[in-house]
Formats: C-alpha cells, structure tokens, sequence
C-alpha cells in the first residue's frame, strides 16, 4: 500500500504478511510512516494505492467485518470524560455484540486481569494516563479479537501492569491472536517480537526475525544498535 | 439494538453523568445559567409581546404584518441554521477524537454519521427553540389562541430543524470531499466576507423602505414589496410560518399540510445526507486527515515583526509573549473567524447607522443608541476575552516547563497576556465606537468622552480575564471550552457582565443624561465630563491592578 499527504509520500509500497500467532514489532524513526500505517490498517484512513486485508476481509469494501476481527490501543487512549471505566467496557462490548451474560462475565474479567476495580465505578475524566491505558487495554481484549494493533504498549504503564501486559500478549499469541505492534521501546521488541519491520521516511528497510536483521546488518549488538544501523544505513 | 442505538444509549449516560457532576460540583455555575436563561426568555418576550400589541393596532394590516415578520425571522434563521450547521458538523465529523475512535470499532460509517448528524440537530434545535418560543408565547398570548397551539408548534419547529441541518451537514461533507484543505481557509473567508455581504445587502435593501419620520400605506407597501423574497413557496421557512399562523387561526387542517410539507422535506434532506454520507464519509474522513503538514508563511513573520516594532515600549521578555500569541490567534481559524464575523456584523450595522436614519433622531434617541452601542461592542468583547483569553493561561499548562525554567519573571508571561489582549481589543472597539459618534455626528466632547470609558472597559476586561484566568487554571485539560466551562470561567463571564453593566449603566448613562441637558445647561456638562473622565480612568485603573494583582499573586507561587 502507498499513501500520500498531498504531495509526500508517508508510506510507499509497503507489503507485509502477518500470519497468525504472530508478534510483528513495526518500528521507525519520528515521522517514518508507523502511525500512517496503523491508520490504514485499522480503517481510519484509506490508502493512495494498494488493499489491506485483515483476517480474511478488506478493510475497505468490508470494514465492519474486518474491524469485529480486530481491536486497536492507541498510543493516546480515547475514553468518554464522563463514562466510568466500567461503564465503557459495557458499551464496547454492546457494539461487538456480546450476549449481555458473556459481556457481564467478560467486564468483570477484564477488570481483574487488569486491576481496574479500584476506579473502575469513577468517571473516565479522573483518571491519569495509565490508568485510561489500562481500560483500553482491556477494551481491546473484551470481544477476543483475532488481530491487536497496539501503539505504544507500555506508555504510561507502571512495572508492574507493564510485566503483566507483555506476559497477555505472549499468552493471546500463543493462543493464535496476531499482534502488530509499533514502539520505539526496542526492548519491548526484543522481548517479545517473532518479526521486525523497520520502516523509514515511507519505505520498509528491514524486515525479518531478529537474527536475521543482525546478520543482514552485520552488528552483532542488541536491537538498538541493529535499528540504527539500518536507519542510518541503506537498505537491509 | 442498532449501531446508532447503542452509541446513542451511551451519549444519554454520559449526558446523564455530565449533569450530575454539574449538580455536584457548580451550584454557582447552574444558578448563573438558569438566571441569565430567563432573564433572556422574559426579555424576549416582553419586546415581541409590545411588538405584537402595537401591530395588532392597525387590525387591517396586523395579518400581513405578522406574516412578514414570522417570514423574515424564520429566514433568518434557516440561513443562520444551515451555516451553522455546516461549522458544527465539520468539528464533529472531521475534527473529534471520538469519531477517530469510532472508526476503529465494527460501526457502520453511516451510524457514525447519522450519530453525529442527530447531535447536531439537538444542538441547533435547543438553541432555536430557546430563541423561537418566547416569541410564539408572545404571539399566542396576544392573540389568544386555542391550546393546541403552543405543542403544535413546538413539534413543528422540532422537525422543521432538521432541514437546516441536512443541508449543513451535506454542504460539510461535500465540501470536505470535493475541496481540497489547502483552499479550507479561503473558503472560510470567502464564507465569512459572503455572510458579511449579505448583512450589508441586506440592510441597505430594507433600510430603502423605512419611512423618514412618519409611517403610512405606501410605506407598508414599499416594506411589503422589500420582503417579498421571504414569500418564495419553496422556502421551509415560509411553510413554518404558514403553519404557525394557520395553528393561531384554528384551521388545523391547513396547519396540517404545511406540517406534513415540513415533515416530508425533513426526511427527504435526512435521506439525501445519509446517502451521501454512506457513499462519502469514509472518503471525506480520509481526506480530511491526509493533508500535508501546515507550514507557517512569510507573510505572517514580517506580521510577527511589525506586532513586535509595535510593542517597542513594552520590554523585550513581554513582547516574546505578545508576538507569540499574536502568531497563535492569526494561525487559529476560529479565533480570527469568530472576532471577524461578531466585530464585522457590528461594523457594518454601525457603518450603516445613517442608511437606518437614525442620525436625524433627536440627541436624546441618539445618545440612547449610542450607548446601547457601546455597550453591545463590550458584550461582544467579554465573550471574546471570556473564550479565548481567560484559558490562555491554562493552555499552557502541557508546557510550562518551557515557561518555568525560561530566565524570565512569571509575571511577564502575566503583562505579555494583558498587552496582547488590551492593545488587541483597544484597537477594535475604539474604531467602532469613534465610527458610531461620527455617525451620529455627536460633538468632539461625546468623542473623547467614549473613547475613554472604552478604553477603561478593555483595560477592565482584559486584566479579568487575564487575572481570573490566572487565578483559576486548568492544567490538565487541552479543551478551551471545557476550561471556559469551569468555575473560573463562569466567575470570568459573571464580573465580566457586571463591570460592563456597571461602567455603562452607573458612568455611561449619567454623563449621557447630562448630554442631553447641555443646550439648558452647559456648565453642569461639562462638570459631569470632567467627573466622568476622571471617574471612568480611576475604576478602568483600579479594577485592572486589582485583578492582575490577584493572577499575579497566585500565578508565582503556582507549583506545575
């Protein structure tokens, strides 16, 4: 896909192929083309040129099946200022259609898993930004998606809910959920990711597991300094 | 339940939570509004109650009369609607985090759409049914009408807004899809100087057919003839006010079919919005959010140049803020759009001051009119410095520790926010009002008089908001209408209110009296301008350190 902001180019030609169970880490410099793509990925905007599928829809001509099959956290999480948390983990999972005993079950869980019941009955607007991370988080989770896209998973997150949600996400993907994931956090990548796409000024740079990004870039070091040799570099 | 349902369920429950907090947290707040509200409704009412008794005096021509008012009012209004509707709808649809959010969830872009459409119906509909029933009421009082009446015609201005809004939301999305961003802001402009024209068109137009000093047959003719426009059978406004006026002559079948006319044209222009908007949203939203980045012009740094030689007299630390906030309100469309359209439409109705005659009223007409300008300039310019100026300081808020840990006084950032805003709105209202006497051709003692009562006015509103704004931040919220919705905020409008209505009722008003005495007693004028001069400087200078002193206090000792 290729998508352009009146004359500049944001993304150019950029074919991935996630498959399931997969972590893909999707990593770039400011202004690369990670945003731009999540955005197109989860239907918000539509690409110059090219298709997105997700699961087996397209996002444009079958964005509503396609976005029951996926959940989205953004690195700015959106919640109404005067919805308690709980109360918007109800209205998610009204539009993902849950049978209202499975949506009960489902809230209460989430709501333990991530640790919410100590705020979760007060109003959205007092809450810091973890604190909303961690709704959104677990909003994202409620209707058991086939594909998270998640920016930024740690921002804002204490150790403690930051161990706890790398340990959901190696879970979900063992249990068959693709998760595509944007960070500058290299470590988190490290830590988790079975993929690495590195995208730069629009075009993907690099793209393989780890070692492999470390062998085609011959440096031997951590993720770090693979990513700015390639960013620096030309092309791997 | 439909997408549309649920997302409407859970716009009802934060409605519900939104109120309860207010009913909790701003006693002051809700007392104020509800007060002002119906200070306003029984306003309204008194004057088109008296307007209705004094029609209903010439029997032969009160239905005309009332048709041609009913008509005009109504016009105004869809044309007010439809532009309106377009703004709301483009902030809703294009510029909402929520519909950034909504997007990625399994939800029809149609739900989204008819979501965001139906919010602005409710929005524009409260606000005209606030301004339309108590000139209904005041009609049906004065007419005696059956009861049916008044639940009849609330039904028929509740569909009746759904026309407007239609339009509005279809010229928002065909706009957004069809014109490219680059060309936004000079549609904005062109938009604003078109509905300027059309004030100044319109007032010439009508002012041709007001009478010189008395009113007779062919007066109402040439007024008739001026207004036929109105009575096109294809505007909705026309088939509302049939309807109305047939519901107060008890034919309920007639009000009937016009009520069914409004009815059908409703749903059709719904209809034709959701289409459009299942076809185009999508398309519109993406456009809307692939622009290039804004780049700040040349222009506007030799702009930034000329504010910062302006300021020569102010030191440097304070002119950096100056230009600064100069800088953010000419890149800020609603801020320049929405001091131009307020001040425009002013200008032009003072500028027009002589096509309406009323230079050759009497010196008692004219100095009332004079005053009731001034204090119209002020009003319009407390809601500017009550929206924009008093969260200023709040707004920088995410960045203080550029302001925190910058070798500068936190006081200057204070002065720098005072200067900006009395120099700024010093410049506008002193022209309006110096355009105002010179229409009015008042002598140069009436001149100086104004120029000083304003000039304590904007030193008074801009150290209000300055200091209140200072006294009372919100850090945390990025949103100036919810920092404007605060407590400090509502204080800001309640002390801006009362120091307009004390300067012009308690300094203007009295040296107007002695105005109109000046021909039986010159001497005594001219002690009252002196009293009044002297007076006007002292509370202007008084009220300004007051409250700059208070933001001060608080604004140094702040911890972020």
């Amino acid at each position: 896909m290729t998508k352009y902001f009146g004359r500049k180019c944001a993304v150019r030609d950029l074919s991935l192929d996630i498959e399931a169970g997969e972590i893909f880490a999707f990593l770039g410099p400011n202004g690369a083309g990670k945003t731009t793509t999540i955005k197109m990925i989860t239907g918000l905007l539509r690409p110059t040129a090219g298709s997105i599928w997700v699961s087996e829809y397209n996002i444009a001509s079958q964005g509503v099946l396609a976005k029951e099959t996926i959940s989205y956290v953004p690195d700015q999480p959106y919640l109404y200022d005067k919805l308690s948390g709980r109360e918007f983990l109800r209205f998610i999972a009204d539009l993902y259609r849950l049978e209202p005993d499975i949506a009960e079950f489902k809230v209460a869980q989430m709501v333990e898993v991530f640790e919410l019941e100590e705020f979760a009955d007060q109003l959205a607007e007092s809450y810091s930004h973890g604190m909303k991370q961690r709704v959104v988080m677990a909003s994202a989770l409620l209707h058991d998606p086939r594909v998270l896209v998640i920016d930024e998973p740690m921002v804002g997150l204490d150790p403690k809910s930051a161990r706890a949600v790398t340990n959901m996400l190696r879970d979900k993907a063992r249990g068959g959920m693709t998760i595509f994931m944007s960070t500058h956090t290299l470590s988190v990548a490290e830590d988790l990711a079975d993929r690495v796409g590195i995208i730069d000024r629009g075009d993907l740079v690099a793209l393989g597991s780890i070692g492999q990004l470390q062998q085609r870039s011959r440096v031997e070091g951590r993720l770090e300094d693979v990513f700015l040799a390639i960013t620096e570099g030309a092309s791997v | 339940m439909s997408d549309l349902g649920i997302i409407l369920g859970v716009r009802a429950r934060t409605l519900a939570n939104a109120i309860a907090a207010i009913r909790r947290e701003s006693r002051l707040k809700m007392a104020f509004i509800t007060v002002f509200a119906l200070a306003f409704w029984v306003a309204l009412f008194w004057g088109f109650r008296e307007a209705f008794v004094f029609i209903s005096k010439v029997p032969a021509f009160e239905n005309l009369l009332v048709g041609i008012v009913f008509s005009l009012f109504f016009l105004s209004l869809l044309v007010m609607l439809v532009f309106s509707n377009a703004v709301l709808v483009y902030g809703s649809l294009y510029r909402s985090n929520e519909v950034d959010f909504l997007l990625t969830l399994p939800v029809r872009e149609e739900a989204i759409f008819m979501y965001k459409y139906l919010e602005t119906v409710l929005y524009s509909s409260w606000a005209f049914i606030y301004m339309a029933v108590p000139i209904i009421v005041a009609f049906g009082y004065n007419r005696g009408v059956p009861w049916y009446f008044y639940p009849a015609a609330l039904v028929m201005f509740v569909i009746f807004v759904a026309i407007p809004a239609g339009i509005g939301s279809l010229v928002s999305v065909l706009v957004v899809t069809f014109v490219p961003r680059s060309r936004f802001k000079l549609l904005a402009a062109l938009a604003v100087a078109a509905l300027l024209f059309t004030v100044i068109a319109g007032i010439k137009y009508v002012a041709g057919a007001a009478p010189r000093y008395s009113f007779g047959y062919s007066d109402l003719a040439r007024l008739t003839g001026k207004v036929s426009f109105t009575q096109n059978a294809f505007l909705p406004s026309l088939w509302l006010s049939k309807g109305v006026l047939s519901l107060a002559r008890s034919e309920p079948k007639r009000a009937l079919f016009y009520l069914t006319v409004i009815l059908s044209n409703s749903l059709f222009v719904t209809s034709i919005a959701q289409a459009a908007s299942r076809r185009l949203f999508w398309r519109s939203f993406s456009r809307s959010h692939s622009a290039d980045a804004a780049r700040a012009g040349r222009g506007r740094q030799v702009l930034a140049r000329l504010v910062d030689a302006a300021f020569f007299f102010l030191p440097r630390e304070i002119r950096l803020f100056v230009v600064k906030d100069v800088k953010t309100f000419v890149r800020d469309t609603t801020q320049w759009s929405q001091v131009l359209i307020f001040f425009g439409v002013l200008a032009i109705y003072i500028s027009n001051i002589r096509s309406l005659r009323y230079d050759l009223r009497v010196d008692e007409a004219k100095s009332a009119i004079s005053l009731l300008n001034l204090a119209a300039t002020c009003l319009v310019l407390s809601t500017f410095t009550g929206r924009f100026i008093f969260p200023l300081l709040s707004l920088e808020g995410k960045k203080f520790w550029v302001l925190g840990l910058a070798p500068i006084e936190r006081k200057q950032i204070l002065y720098g926010k005072f200067y900006f805003t009395f120099f700024g709105s010093l410049a506008i209202s002193e022209a309006l009002i110096l355009l105002s006497d010179w229409m009015l051709e008042f002598p140069a003692s009436m001149w100086l008089g104004h120029a000083v009562l304003v000039l304590a006015i904007c030193a008074g509103l801009a150290a209000i908001a300055v200091g209140l704004g200072a006294r009372y931040p919100n850090l945390k919220e990025d949103n100036p209408a919810k920092i404007v919705a605060g407590f400090g905020g509502t204080l800001n409008l309640i002390v801006s209110m009362l120091y307009i209505a004390a300067m012009v009722v308690l300094i203007g008003l009295p040296y107007h009296l002695a105005f109109a005495r000046r021909a039986t007693d010159v001497f005594f004028y001219y002690k009252a301008l002196a009293g009044y001069l002297g007076l006007s400087t002292l509370i202007g200078a008084s009220t300004s350190v007051f409250f700059l002193n208070l933001g001060r206090m608080q604004f140094e000792k702040m911890e972020f």
